[in-house]
Formats: structure tokens, C-alpha cells, sequence
């Protein structure tokens, strides 16, 4: 059954009666209200959309319009005209719905994983887990599969600080496996030094893998392996530093993740450079060095150019056909 | 060992097959039986989910045989692999390595077993003969172990029997386990091979769970020997971690303390590689396992797997060993391995996967 909001008259209830502690119909996380344009909007144009009160013992709790109310507050307003379901006459289920859609709906946004989350809870403790995931997964656009109902649950054990991040976008879900391979303070300490370099979503992504995946590998802290890299997370670069203390750590953290790959790497352009091939001619690693196939790139804008590049080739293999050799057979000795 | 088995789900059409008599008699006497219509409704109850990988290797399926009796080994697209044929008896293993593939390879955790033994093998026996010119190396070790079930349905004896007639066919039986009671006392004609599985003890005591100890199997290796029965050691997966120089040494040193080399049919080797998906299920369900976290490339065929130039020097290294131990003469070969790795780590390199397989056909001729 879903409740007829529209149809309940607004009447005016005063602030004092309302109990402003009740978080019951809370659907709002890591999602700031901007205060300013609110109380703004508010002062110009009044309350267009009556918040949703329900009658209680001790006053009304708010089921739609936190927001909207603690603006009115904040304004000096006494009273609010509001729509007040009376004791009893909703049940829980039916208000948390309509708050749902006072927010999909009324404001035209849909509510962030860890919002979908409370919901979830919440409707799981009053009606069952069952009828949760049959009923309100696909309203919250998603498959009604206990395996979603679980993992969204488990989105609320997750530390304050990821969740907040989950909720405003700096994290997705996909990285979630990743940040799990660290203990729950280090996720955190992980996600501020992700924010503090300014890293993008791809960067972010290889950053947190290599980070935890050396953590997990080497059974070091996070805290111990940024001190490794001499890198605070708490200090932030100099305005315009920025781009170079992350290009740095990020290089040492590959480095740190993938050292025989950068060993093997240095190893070879070092025998390139001792080739002294011309600066027009590049002898390419297949990628990873994985199979066989080798490439010459040569960048050429005539004949005579072809055969000074052919000339210098020739002259190479005969005076330094072992390190060619070498190079071809890449080999790791540790 | 049993293996662990608490549920077992009989088909209908297998109810009085012998294989399904002998699980009846020894299974675990708290097992629970099922009788089912059709084995596939059982193996959709066991789609992937959480828990199902746990579950599935506690549940066994004896299925009418509606199975492809002989396979080709999938391989992997621009890696040299050996043409060996799955004699598809059975899928899924009730044994627990965290690094294994099935685990990603399959969508379904459920143990199968073709019960009805004698379709099985008249088809397979119809396809051995529908090719009289190839000679066909059967393993029955890829999409299970192949002794593993066995205190329980006894199917390897069958297996032996079927394989002691053929005239263009070996049959090598791969295990982790010392399961040998059922295979001990047969006359085997000869057409058997009996490997295992090896790696270091630290491989085998962090990452391998219900599996017997690497001294184990090579007593049961041993006892096999004395029966006449030729063996193989299959080092693969090969992990790279801080000392396992020594670990793999040991263990090479091991098998050739226990095995004289002329009872060697090959020694295969394999660095471990996986496919992208393996990751999240061996974290998921062993976390504790580290190996995820070495150093991987994404090779030409989509498989994680060390760098080439890494892997060059740890099958080098392990040729090394075999030869220092004794067995210089044993064909080894690199499963699903490239050309330049053969090169690199071996000194040669068959030119396609036909050559490959006839150097192994020529071991197990010989």
C-alpha cells in the first residue's frame, strides 16, 4: 500500500513540536546540504513542498523535508505548514516509501549506495528480509537478488569515512575489493591520500591495487609503506607541487609493487642507451616482454635518412651483436 | 583419506549402476541420499553463490552419463600445449587448493561423476577406435583429481581395465592424494600412468588443503613403482616467492630420493598463471593465500601470469635441479608455455603443439 501524500491537507505545526532527534525516516548521507542556497531559495520563494510529519507520543517525527525544516529553522521561523499522517494511521513501511520517493521522485535524485542501504535496513527490520529484496531492491533500480540485498548491507559495516565516500562519489564500488584488503583505519588513511594528491578515478583505481596489494604480499601497514615512501598523507604539496609529489609516488609505489617488471625494464633501456642506436631509431620490448615479437621503429623523411638508419644497424650488430643478444633474450637473474 | 562428502544426489536413471552400489556401501554413514530425476535441477541448486564453492565440493552427483566422454585440454590460444584428451569421468574435486582454476573455470562447484560407468566407456571406447591412426594420451586429472573420489566409487579400477585393451591410448591418472588402495593389483597392461601433483612443502602446507604431504604422495608413488606402474610429477603450479630456490630444489631432490628416474614417464612444469577471475575467488575464499599478490603480466591469452623473463629463469633453474638429481634423461616438459620460453629455459623448443605431443607420445611408448 503506498501512502497518498498529496492527498493529506497541510496544516501549521510549531518547530517546538517537533522532534528534531528523530533520524526514524533519515535518508540522507555524505551528501551536505548547502545551507546557504537552501535558506536562500527558502527566504525568496517560501515552502513550496509541505514537509511529512507522523503524530507521535512525543511530538511529530520529520518523514520528508529534513532539510527544508532545519533551513526554516535556521530563518527564525516559528511555525511550518506541513503534512501530518496521524499516530497509526501509516506504517513504517509505508513512510519510509514515502520518503524514498520524496527523494527519487519529489527531488529528482536517486538516493547514493549507502542511502539505499539505510533503507534497506531499516525495511528489513520491519517487514522481513524476503520482502525487502522481492519488493524494494527494483524500486531501488536494482536485480530483487539476496546476494545485492547482502552486499548493500554490508556497505554500513564499512568504516564512516568510506561510506562518506561511497555516498559522494570520490569512491566506487569497484574499488571495494581492493580497499578491503586493508584493516578498516588503513582504508581510511588510503582514501586521504588518494584525496590529498588529487588523484583521478583511473589513477585512484592502480594507486589503491598496488597499494594494498603490497600490504597484503609483504604484511606491511599502509602507514608503514607511505613512511617508506616518505610520503604524509596529512601534508598537503605546496599549491602547483602537486603533480610532481604524485607522479613521484606514484612511480615508487609501481616500482615497490612490480620490482623484477622495473629491474627487467631498467635493465634493457640501459643496454639500449649502450647500443647508441641514432635518436630517429627505437628497438621495442614486446609489451611486459611477454613473447617474441621485438619491434624497430624508425622515423625516416627520406632515402638518405633509410640508409644511414641501415648503415648504423649493420655497423651495431657487427660490433655489439651480444648486447642485441642480450636484449632479445631478456632473462631475470635475481 | 574419504573424501568428505555430506550430500549425495543419485540420479534416477543410475540407481542400480555398480558405481552407485559401491558409493552407497562406503559412504560416510551421516551422508545424506537423494534420489533425483534429472541431476541438472541439482547442479542449477549449486549455481555460483556465496557458499557454493564450499558446498559443492561436500555434494556429489552421480550422474547418468550425458557427458562428452573424451575432450580435448582447452590449451590457450598462442601457448604450446601437449594435445592431451580429458577422459571426462567426473568434474569438479573435493580436494582445496586455493590456487585452483576450476574454481574460476566452472561455473558450478558440484562433484560429478558419470555413474553409469559402462555407457561412459563404450562411448569413449567408440571414439578411441573412430581414430585407429592417432594415439591418444588420456588424462583423467584436468577437471578433477583423479583418485580423490576413488575410496569411494572405485571408478579407477574401471578406468584401468578400459585403458589395459586400447591400442592407441595411455591413460595417465593424476592425483594429489594417496588414494592407491583400488588401483594396487591390477594388471594395468602397462597403459597407465600414475603422476602426482608436487610442489614445495610450503606450497602444499599453506596453499593445498585435504591433500597428502609431499612425502606422502611419494610413498604412494613409491608403492605404485613396485606395481609395475610408470609415473609422472607434474610441478604446477610454481610459485615465486622469497625462497623458493630451496623450497623447489627440496622438492625435486625429493622425488628423485624416492623414484629412480627410469620409472619416470615426464616431468611436466607450469608457473602458476591464472585467469583475472581466479583473483576474487581466491581472495574471497582464502584470504590468508598471498600469491595473487606476486608479480603478474596479462600474457597474450588473457592469463595472468609471472614475466616471461621471470619465468625463463625458475624453469632454468628447475631443469637444473632435475638434472642434478638424477634425472637428465626424463622428458620434462612446460605446460602452456611459449616458444621462447622453451627456448630460453630449455635449449629447444617443439615447433607446434603436434610436435610437442608426439615427444610425449614417444615417452610413454617407451
Amino acid at each position: 500500500m503506498t501512502l497518498q501524500v498529496h492527498a493529506i491537507p497541510a496544516v501549521s505545526v510549531g518547530l517546538g513540536d517537533i522532534g528534531w532527534d528523530d533520524d526514524t525516516y533519515l535518508l540522507r548521507y555524505g551528501r551536505p546540504v548547502r545551507a546557504s542556497e537552501l535558506d536562500a531559495s527558502l527566504e525568496r520563494v517560501g515552502m513550496l513542498n509541505p514537509p511529512l510529519l507522523i503524530r507521535g507520543k512525543t511530538g511529530a517525527a520529520i518523514v520528508c523535508g529534513f532539510a527544508r525544516l532545519e533551513a526554516w529553522r535556521r530563518l527564525g521561523r516559528k511555525s511550518v505548514q506541513a503534512r501530518v499522517v496521524a499516530a497509526g494511521a501509516a506504517s513504517e513501511e509505508e513512510l519510509l516509501v514515502a520518503a524514498i520517493d520524496d527523494n527519487e521522485v519529489a527531488g529528482g535524485r536517486r538516493l547514493n549506495v549507502i542511502e539505499q542501504a539505510m533503507a534497506l535496513e531499516k525495511l528489513a527490520d520491519w517487514v522481513g528480509p524476503e520482502r525487502t529484496i522481492q519488493a524494494y531492491l527494483p524500486r531501488l533500480g536494482h536485480k530483487p537478488s539476496r546476494a545485492t540485498f547482502e552486499k548493500l548491507l554490508g556497505y554500513r559495516s564499512l568504516p564512516k569515512g568510506v561510506q562518506v565516500a561511497l555516498a559522494d562519489g570520490r569512491l566506487g564500488e569497484g574499488m571495494l575489493p581492493t580497499l578491503r584488503l586493508l584493516e578498516p583505519a588503513e582504508q581510511e588513511l588510503l582514501l586521504a591520500c588518494m584525496g590529498t594528491l588529487r588523484m583521478s578515478a583511473g589513477t585512484r583505481r592502480n594507486f589503491a591495487r598496488e597499494a594494498a596489494e603490497i600490504c597484503r604480499r609483504d604484511r606491511v601497514s599502509l602507514t608503514d609503506l607511505l613512511a617508506e615512501a616518505d610520503f604524509d598523507p596529512a601534508v598537503a604539496p605546496l599549491p602547483g607541487e602537486t603533480p610532481h609529489v604524485r607522479a613521484a609516488l606514484l612511480a615508487w609505489m609501481r616500482k615497490r609493487r612490480y620490482p623484477i617488471l622495473h629491474q627487467i625494464e631498467s635493465d634493457y633501456a640501459a643496454a639500449h642507451v649502450e647500443l647508441e642506436l641514432c635518436d630517429a631509431l627505437t628497438l621495442r620490448h614486446p609489451k611486459d616482454f611477454e613473447g617474441d615479437e621485438f619491434h624497430l621503429e624508425a622515423r625516416l623523411r627520406n632515402v638518405e635518412d633509410l640508409r644511414k638508419v641501415v648503415g648504423l644497424l649493420a655497423d651495431r650488430l657487427e660490433k655489439r651483436r651480444a648486447l642485441f643478444g642480450k636484449m632479445f633474450e631478456t632473462r631475470w637473474r635475481e | 583419506m574419504h573424501p568428505p562428502i555430506h550430500t549425495i544426489y543419485i540420479e534416477d536413471g543410475v540407481r542400480s549402476a555398480p558405481v552407485t552400489r559401491r558409493v552407497l556401501e562406503r559412504k560416510n554413514g551421516d551422508a545424506k541420499v537423494e534420489f533425483v530425476a534429472d541431476g541438472r535441477e541439482v547442479v542449477r541448486r549449486f549455481e555460483m553463490g556465496r557458499g557454493a564453492q564450499g558446498r559443492g565440493k561436500r555434494s556429489l552427483l552421480l550422474s547418468d552419463f550425458r557427458a562428452e566422454p573424451i575432450k580435448p585440454c582447452p590449451g590457450t590460444p598462442r601457448y604450446l600445449c601437449c594435445r592431451y584428451e580429458i577422459l571426462n569421468f567426473a568434474t569438479g574435486c573435493p580436494l582445496e587448493c586455493a590456487y585452483c582454476i576450476l574454481q574460476d573455470y566452472f561455473s558450478n562447484p558440484l562433484l560429478i561423476v558419470q555413474a553409469n560407468s559402462d555407457a561412459f566407456l563404450a562411448a569413449a571406447g567408440e571414439t578411441l577406435r573412430a581414430r585407429p591412426d592417432r594415439f591418444f594420451r588420456l588424462g583423467t586429472g584436468e577437471f578433477t583429481d583423479s583418485l580423490a573420489l576413488d575410496p569411494l566409487t572405485g571408478y579407477a579400477r574401471l578406468l584401468i581395465e578400459f585403458a589395459r585393451g586400447l591400442p592407441n591410448a595411455i591413460l595417465e591418472l593424476k592425483t594429489k592424494t594417496t588414494s592407491i588402495e583400488g588401483i594396487l593389483g591390477i594388471d594395468h597392461g602397462g597403459r597407465v600412468i600414475c603422476a602426482w601433483s608436487a610442489n614445495s612443502k610450503r606450497v602444499i602446507a599453506e596453499e593445498e588443503f585435504r591433500v597428502a604431504s609431499l612425502d606422502d604422495r611419494l610413498g604412494a608413488a613409491a608403492q605404485c613403482e613396485t606395481a609395475g606402474y610408470r609415473l609422472a610429477f607434474h610441478f604446477d603450479p610454481i610459485f615465486h616467492y622469497d625462497g623458493w630456490r630451496d623450497d623447489y630444489r627440496r622438492a625435486v631432490e625429493r622425488v628423485f630420493e624416492r623414484i629412480r628416474p627410469e620409472s619416470i614417464a615426464w616431468i611436466s612444469l607450469g608457473c602458476f598463471r591464472y585467469r583475472p577471475g581466479l583473483e576474487r575467488v581466491i581472495r574471497e575464499r582464502f584470504p590468508l593465500s598471498s600469491h595473487t599478490y606476486g608479480e603478474f603480466i596479462r600474457a597474450s591469452d588473457g592469463k595472468m601470469r609471472y614475466p616471461q623473463p621471470l619465468r625463463i629463469e625458475m624453469y632454468h633453474q628447475m631443469m637444473q635441479w632435475i638434472r642434478a638429481a638424477g634425472g637428465g634423461d626424463v622428458l620434462v616438459y612446460l605446460c602452456m608455455e611459449n616458444a621462447r620460453v622453451w627456448r630460453g629455459a630449455m635449449g629447444r623448443a617443439p615447433r607446434n603443439n603436434a610436435e610437442l605431443g608426439r615427444w610425449l607420445d614417444a615417452a610413454c611408448r617407451d
